[in-house]
């Protein structure tokens, strides 16, 4: 039996970017003041840029050319880089500054496999050693790689040199809650805090003290309202992380408001986020917000598999695992949405990607064994199954059991197939998750089908009515397919 | 509108010297600017430089009141004079001094110009093609000229705040001095430019300054923003880039100082990660022969955390932070190195 990890979308997690694609405003603080160069730089440029068109020589050019970068003169600075890039006996530097100017450069580390980044980002760092940002690179890349242990020793370096630093302090609270600590990173973000109001970081702060299973933070003086339109994209997380915070306490009518105004400029994390709180928790605001779904893939893949838009969603899923090759979500999404679309395969490929930086996750194990023992690989779906823990514990009982149970039938084995699919059901319904309990039932029916079993009648029968009135695709979709197989004489 | 008299001087007669010609004529002359340099000359024929200052400009369409502007360039050019007497004073061979000063008056005017009038240079460093294919030996001879000026008015604790391209003068060959102290200041007798986080030019301001970020410490704000000018110029001798804007354009969109608006704490990492790329990028224009120590003087001039600039903290106790004698000696060396090289 397949699953997701929707339920656990509840709070705002930071992503965690690699260096070489911060150009989003989620790691900037805009300006409250406009750039201004004062007069006598402006009159310099002017007077350099007389010469220079009087008398073009390459001394001037580059002159020119720093004065634009500076003064952030964006056709000041062109107007020298298309004449240096003609000349000859340009230094190297001076040529891929005026490329960089004119836009031709654009290398990026991530076009490596991470064995290459990992390597090239060390052997960097013996020269640069001070550069937190290429540590925190480092921590990432050994994250992706399924290395935490090393990771963590390359985050805390990078923390100890960049202490007040957003970017760095967001990407150590990521790395502690993708190793299940996150008390460390609730405690990281409060040090930080201590010489910084960045309202990034406390809501970092609040969504770490949930996890955390700590009181989160209340600012009573802060007031939302009273946030310019022009600043409310650099605070929507944090209003947002106030909303998650009222849900916590149970009120609702607190965290609707919030959510209102954080939804009016929302940054990508918010989008992602409002797309969960409007499908779980306030499905009413679909008509009544207008929010662009499009700038997060993340809430594009779950939306389009809820409109069983099952391609759509798959892209969606490929590009948001690119983004966050370190998490567990978008595979484990990706995995069910290609099982869902009767893609095995893909389903045995975003599993395994997702297994690459998360070895040991139950759900993405469970995943992979469900597609390779739907595509009838046996022998490796037991390499899969025998990783699973000993003593689970929790709903993951309901989802591994069902999956054993379909082990079993793959292997002629169906009554004790059918005894653990019984069994997935009973937990389910015991720990008070019906939709998981009957979605069992629905894949016990399907394996029943699949086999020609004379139980098909009944279970199917009990199957239907006992998923009829939840919205889940994977659970639509089964039913769908069920039906129509039933009504096949 | 007539132009101001500071303006006017071609031809004239001020003091012992007679006018020749404007040295730069563009459009801040005919508007009434601060000052107006002209070439002159004396009865002997010697040829010096002359700076005019514009006191007109106080009563011009400009925002602050006539009597506070008034005062403020009174105050710089007595300042910048009696410094420049001081430097001659001290004997810093590598400072451009002022050979001359006094004040012009005309009858129909009811403003005097006060004047500075110094010996006059090849060119500047800006100006560089003055001297046929001048290679990186020349050039560190030029920049190692620099070097020594500053370090002579540091010695005295005077910072310059504004080392570019244009105020290293050069005579003869390769005699370099350095040039212009209108926006210096020293440690026991501060100047109007001491009182705020200024640099002559924003364009060659050391990079804390464009994020608004300026350290309390009369060292570090001062000796910290002169190093990391003369990294620029390091650079910019070695490249034809300053810099400056190579780290900026090193940067990611948000984080450049036009769009950045939050601390200097938070972007401090990302000018540590443009930093290294830009000396990664330097250091393809530097000879193997001199690359690795080269690169270390610029790395240390240009580093760019104020409090991390200059002399490495291992050396603390034998060498102050700031200190330019390390330096000095070093590019000596390394300009040495090259000449021989070829030979």
């Amino acid at each position: 039996m397949i699953e997701t990890k929707d339920a656990r979308r509840s709070l705002l997690v930071p992503k965690w970017p690699s260096i070489w694609n911060i150009g989003d405003k989620e790691n900037s603080t805009p300006r409250s003041q406009p750039f201004e160069i004062d007069d006598k730089v402006r009159r310099g440029i002017a007077s350099d840029r007389k010469d220079f068109r009087e008398d073009p020589t390459l001394t001037r050019a580059c002159e020119l050319l720093h004065s634009g970068i500076i003064a952030n003169e964006p056709e000041v600075s062109k107007e020298a880089a298309i004449f240096i890039i003609e000349q000859p006996n340009v230094s190297v530097t001076t040529l891929k500054l005026a490329h960089m100017v004119l836009g031709n450069s654009g290398e990026k580390a991530e076009t490596l496999l991470p064995e290459d980044s990992i390597a090239r980002t060390r052997r960097t760092l013996r020269t640069q050693t001070h550069n937190s940002l290429l540590w925190t690179e480092l921590a990432r890349l050994y994250t992706i790689k399924g290395r935490p242990d090393k990771a963590q020793r390359c985050i805390l370096t990078a923390i100890d040199l960049a202490p007040l630093s957003r970017f760095v302090i967001r990407a150590g609270a990521r790395f502690f809650i993708h190793v299940d600590q996150p008390d460390r990173a609730n405690a990281l973000v409060n040090k930080a805090l201590e010489k910084s109001d960045d309202p990034w970081l406390l809501s970092t702060q609040i969504n770490t003290a949930i996890l955390a299973d700590k009181k989160p933070p209340r600012f009573p003086q802060f007031e939302p309202s009273h946030i310019p339109p022009d600043r409310l994209f650099n605070f929507s997380e944090l209003i947002a992380s106030l909303g998650v915070a009222e849900l916590h306490f149970g009120n609702d009518r607190k965290a609707k408001r919030l959510f209102r105004r954080a939804w009016t400029d929302p940054s990508e994390s918010v989008v992602a986020h409002a797309e969960w709180v409007i499908r779980n928790r306030f499905p009413h605001f679909v008509d009544e917000m207008e929010i662009d779904f499009a700038r997060s893939a993340e809430a594009s893949s779950w939306h389009s598999y809820f409109q069983l838009d099952l391609a759509g969603a798959i892209d969606f899923a490929t590009e948001w695992g690119l983004e966050e090759p370190y998490s567990t979500h978008p595979f484990s999404c990706g995995s069910s949405i290609a099982c869902s679309a009767k893609n095995y395969d893909l389903g045995v490929h975003f599993a395994k990607e997702g297994l690459m930086a998360n070895p040991d996750d139950l759900l993405l194990l469970n995943n992979l064994a469900y597609s390779l023992l739907k595509r009838g690989n046996i022998r490796e779906a037991e390499v899969a199954l025998k990783k699973f823990p000993k003593a689970i514990e929790g709903i993951e009982q309901v989802y591994s059991v069902a999956t054993t149970g379909l082990y079993f039938f793959r292997t002629s084995n169906p009554l004790l197939g059918r005894q653990y699919y019984l069994r997935a059901h009973d937990i389910g319904v015991a720990k008070g998750d019906h939709r998981l309990a009957a979605k069992a039932l629905l894949c016990l029916a399907e394996a029943e089908l699949e086999i020609n079993s004379d139980n098909f009648a009944n279970d199917i029968t009990l199957a239907l009515r006992e998923s009829e009135n939840i919205n889940e695709p994977s659970i639509v979709l089964l039913r769908e397919s069920l039906l129509k197989k039933e009504q096949v004489p | 509108m007539e132009s101001p008299l500071a303006s006017r001087l071609e031809g004239k007669k001020v003091g012992k010297w007679t006018v020749v010609s404007k040295r730069k004529k563009d459009e801040s002359d005919s508007s009434g600017f601060y000052s107006t340099c002209y070439a002159v000359q004396d009865d002997q024929g010697t040829k010096a430089f002359l700076k005019a200052y514009n006191y007109q400009y106080a009563f011009g369409p400009i925002a602050a009141s006539s009597a506070d502007v008034l005062k403020f360039m009174t105050e710089n050019f007595t300042y910048e004079r009696d410094l420049l007497a001081f430097c001659n004073e001290n004997r810093m061979r590598r400072v451009v001094s002022a050979i001359d000063s006094g004040e012009y008056r005309e009858p129909s005017e009811i403003l005097p110009v006060p004047y500075l009038v110094f010996e006059i240079a090849e060119g500047s460093l800006k100006t560089i093609n003055f001297v046929a294919n001048p290679d990186l030996a020349w050039k560190l001879i030029a920049f190692h000229g620099a070097l020594v000026g500053l370090s002579e008015l540091h010695a005295s604790h005077i910072a310059h705040q504004d080392i570019k391209p244009s105020n290293i003068l050069v005579f003869g060959r390769n005699y370099a001095k350095i040039s212009d102290l209108g926006t210096a200041t020293r440690l026991e007798n501060a100047s109007n430019w001491c009182k705020e986080s200024h640099v002559g030019d924003l364009r060659y301001a050391p990079i804390e300054l464009l994020y608004g970020y300026c350290s309390p410490d009369w060292n570090t704000r001062r000796y910290g923003a002169d190093l990391f000018m003369m990294g620029g110029l390091l650079s910019y001798m070695i490249t034809g880039s300053n810099f400056l804007s190579l780290m900026i354009c090193q940067l990611p969109e948000p984080m450049k100082p036009a769009t950045f608006g939050g601390s200097f704490a938070e972007v401090a990492p990302f000018l540590m990660n443009a930093y290294y790329q830009s000396l990664e990028s330097v250091s393809n224009d530097v000879p193997k022969i001199i690359r690795s120590e080269l690169m270390q003087i610029l790395a240390e001039l240009s580093h760019p955390v104020p409090d991390e600039r200059g002399n490495p903290p291992q050396l603390k106790g034998s060498v102050q932070r700031y200190s330019l004698s390390r330096y000095v000696s070093k590019i000596d060396r390394l300009a040495k190195t090259l000449m021989w090289s070829k030979k």
